[in-house]
């Protein structure tokens, strides 16, 4: 990707999330429930009206939407993304003791999922339309019918409940807190992901090249894992990337399921208690990282792919 | 128009899933006859967490409601809040789309970019950041969810009008003095429509469980509705003691969305053999 | 006994036979063209030839006989062996047949060290060895360069050379000019009428074009509709054969100042 190119998609970027960041700050402004009366009762206060207009005029509450839109945009790029009445705390703080937690958790997906669904996926395709090729495609229709909130559910039913094995509750630092929530978020993004491995495998086999390969007597093992798979990264980790934003989505609900402590349950916390500076923070802060993520597989893919490279 | 109908009933496939389906929507229609005398809403407390027995085949929750006559009503609520969602996002993608890709310029620049940021943004995560600030409702639910899945179909159909726009025969309408109503609907959605209906279909199911999803968490359907996604939700505090609660809300959201990416399998494989 | 022999051989695709009864027979050193319009089958021939039918194409009736064996009962192992090293192919572009996002040179090593077992940079200065050997210009370059990188006639020369690396006694060509200006074409028409003579090479073409594949052919079969509906040499086609598709062919060469040549 050229100089010129990369520019371009970083303005492209900047201008998506000032579209967030002013749609937000717009839900926000027009959602019931006032967040001054919220701090209130949350802090135990049953305060009066002429307290909470006091207070509404004292935290800006009353001036006019794009003032307080421009002064909230204001902080954010300094760093200030308000405080979180519910939680009692700066925004800031509580997004970044939470980032990691997610992190570590859409990572080990990941992992689970690339484990499954690579070797899973290659088979298939290789073995198109043989035996083990229709299994594999019920199982990961099975799969991706699947709720992962349902399966979350009757993971802890089976492990914790019943076989007393894990803990239900996890407090995000052990291997063993971490298993349950991953694996749930791992299953049915494995089916899905088993399934685009297979076609973009089936895809590249099907190309020219492998034709002539074969006509040159190369063995099919050197033409699978010496040219179609490494073609077939391309589109994968393209892919991938997509599949990191369903992640971070999915994350919400394994975390609500799990009492895990990630960015998706503050989120949803938040939500519930119309806390809305961390809703606007939490928004801002994920949809950087996904749009980070993305260019990242962007740029990799121009830099993997030669055709890429070459034909500028 | 008779080789249509035969392509159709001949995929043993979607005959065999189109009466499913449409047993799972009788079932929702025909709820009353199916419950009898069991109410969704109504249960006294005296038959709490009863586990499936004859008088309750599902076991009945914790306000004594019994739950089979909670799944079967619910697949009112989910089963209408799912067509109604895909039929929006269908529409307003499509027109958008549409639009978008026929009258090109600010038009499309305009509606692209906030496509993007529609798409920049994992769509659970904005559905239910919107839900929980419009309040929690299945209206409010289908809104947010069309607001983040809306840009699928717009790129598609654009995508697929680009491709005809600068076409000869279309030119030629034009210059014959086709007034632009007559384009769009004679030239342009048609072209669209096929591949879109696909889409659309096999998306059912998908849709089907980010509306319990969201119900879930407590931004969709609102108590005492019955719903699956929320029934799972309230069974979730009775693991231990009552794990029909949400066994069979589960199972209830797991085989409809099998029937409905079935069939919408089957109906892609007609309408689109190029699809392997 | 003859080099290759297909035997009223049946291809079929599933339920569709597409190619019936088909019978050709090549003796050493011998050239042989196979004409005939897209959809006639002539590539299905060639490529059960090497066992490379695409997506379910089986051989169906009859046998096809290479040296005496019959190739509709080799092995994976026999199938490696014979590929690339007694019987090359060549396609209509050489270049597609190549891995895109990897070096020519790579490829081509990769193809050698199939066939014997030498290092990575022996491979490469073989490689190099037989590009210049084709007489083509600037062959450290070629081998340094994508596939995408070099012009349709360059590819095909590329393909030429490959396909010539451990000289096959029959190599198969499927349409090898047809994707190229009538210049380069010339040049390699020229190249495959230089191999028989050099290497006693028994070449299969295939073409659409009567004029090329009478040039080129000492035996000519014209198929059509997955059926062969006349043969014979040079002379029989130009001037004795009373079969109209084969004049409608005919008809079809552009001449120049009465010639039907290339």
């Amino acid at each position: 990707m050229g100089k010129k190119q990369l520019a371009s998609r970083l303005l492209q970027m900047l201008i998506v999330l000032l579209g967030i960041s002013f749609l937000t700050f717009l839900l926000t402004y027009l959602s019931p429930g006032d967040p001054v009366r919220n701090m209130y009762t949350a802090a135990g206060i049953m305060p009066t009206e002429e307290l909470i207009q006091a207070t509404r005029d004292e935290m800006g509450f009353n001036d006019p939407f794009f003032v307080q839109y421009f002064r909230w945009l204001g902080n954010c790029l300094r760093g200030d993304f308000g405080k979180s009445y519910s939680l009692n705390k700066p925004v800031v703080t509580l997004l970044k003791a939470r980032l990691w937690p997610t992190l570590k958790l859409t990572l080990m997906s990941m992992v689970l999922m690339l484990a499954v669904a690579v070797p899973l996926g290659v088979l298939s395709a290789v073995h198109h339309n043989k035996p083990i090729d229709y299994i594999v495609r019920a199982v990961t229709f099975f799969g991706v019918s699947l709720p992962n909130f349902w399966v979350g559910l009757l993971l802890i039913l089976y492990f914790c409940v019943r076989l007393k094995l894990l803990p239900v509750v996890s407090s995000g630092g052990t291997f063993k807190d971490l298993l349950l929530p991953s694996v749930t978020l791992a299953v049915a993004m494995s089916a899905k992901y088993t399934r685009q491995v297979r076609t973009a495998v089936l895809e590249e086999l099907s190309s020219d090249y492998v034709v002539g390969a074969r006509a040159r007597g190369v063995p099919e093992r050197k033409i699978l894992w010496g040219n179609v798979f490494p073609n077939s990264l391309l589109p994968l980790i393209t892919m991938l990337g997509l599949s990191v934003g369903s992640l971070l989505g999915g994350t919400s609900v394994v975390e609500v399921i799990f009492s895990y402590p990630g960015l998706g349950n503050l989120a949803v916390n938040a939500i519930t208690s119309a806390d809305y500076f961390l809703v606007q923070g939490y928004v801002l802060w994920v949809s950087v990282i996904y749009m980070v993520v993305n260019l990242l597989v962007d740029l990799s893919y121009n830099y993997i792919d030669p055709r890429m490279r070459l034909r500028r | 128009m008779e080789k249509k109908k035969n392509k159709f009933l001949s995929n043993r496939g979607f005959v065999i899933f189109s009466i499913l389906a449409l047993l799972i929507v009788l079932a929702a229609v025909l709820a009353p006859v199916l419950c009898g005398s069991h109410s969704p809403t109504a249960g006294s407390l005296a038959d709490a967490i009863k586990p499936p027995c004859a008088e309750h085949p599902f076991g009945t929750d914790k306000m004594g409601r019994d739950i089979f006559a909670r799944v079967i009503y619910g697949a009112r609520t989910s089963l209408s809040s799912t067509f109604v969602l895909v039929f929006v996002i269908f529409a307003v993608g499509t027109v958008l789309g549409v639009v978008s890709g026929y009258f090109g310029g600010w038009v499309d620049a305009v509606i692209m970019r906030i496509a993007d940021m529609m798409i920049a943004f994992p769509g659970l995560v904005l559905a239910i950041a919107v839900a929980g600030m419009l309040g929690a409702s299945t209206r409010n639910a289908v809104i947010a969810i069309s607001l983040v899945s809306w840009p699928k179909y717009a790129r598609l159909a654009r995508s697929l009008v680009m491709k005809i726009r600068h076409t000869d025969f279309v030119a030629a309408a034009t210059v014959t003095g086709s007034r632009t109503m007559y384009m769009l609907t004679r030239y342009m959605f048609p072209n669209t429509i096929t591949t879109l209906v696909i889409t659309a279909a096999t998306d059912i199911g998908s849709m089907m469980m980010e509306l319990a999803a969201l119900s879930f968490l407590g931004f969709g359907a609102q108590p005492p509705t019955p719903e699956w996604g929320s029934m799972l939700n309230e069974g979730r505090n009775f693991m231990q003691s009552a794990p029909w609660m949400m066994i069979f809300p589960g199972l209830a959201i797991f085989i409809t969305v099998v029937v409905f990416n079935m069939l919408g399998d089957n109906l892609r494989d007609i309408l689109d053999p190029r699809s392997e | 006994m003859a080099l290759l022999e297909i035997k009223n051989v049946d291809i079929s695709y599933g339920k569709n036979v597409t190619v019936k009864n088909c019978s050709l027979t090549l003796e050493k050193g011998e050239i042989c063209s196979i004409v005939g319009e897209s959809g006639s089958g002539k590539t299905t021939v060639i490529r059960a030839v090497l066992g490379l039918l695409a997506g379910g194409g089986k051989v169906t009736a009859g046998d096809i006989v290479y040296e005496g064996r019959s190739l509709l009962k080799l092995t994976d192992a026999q199938w490696r062996a014979l590929r690339g090293h007694d019987v090359s192919m060549i396609f209509q572009d050489s270049g597609a047949m190549m891995n895109q996002t990897r070096l020519i040179g790579n490829t081509y090593v990769e193809y050698i060290r199939t066939h014997e077992n030498i290092s990575k940079k022996e491979a490469w200065a073989k490689g190099v060895a037989m590009l210049e050997r084709m007489r083509l210009p600037d062959c450290d370059r070629i081998m340094r360069s994508y596939p995408f990188q070099l012009s349709g006639g360059q590819r095909q020369r590329v393909g030429i050379a490959m396909g010539m690396t451990y000289q096959p006694r029959l190599l198969l060509a499927d349409e090898p000019t047809s994707a190229l200006d009538v210049t380069t074409q010339a040049q390699i028409v020229r190249q495959f009428m230089d191999l028989r003579d050099e290497y006693g090479t028994s070449i299969i073409i295939v073409t659409h074009d009567l004029g090329v594949a009478s040039y080129m052919g000492d035996k000519i079969v014209v198929m059509k509709h997955g059926e062969i509906v006349d043969q014979g040499d040079r002379h029989h086609m130009l001037n004795e054969t009373d079969n109209a598709y084969t004049k409608l062919l005919l008809d079809a060469v552009p001449s120049l100042g009465g010639k039907r040549y290339v």
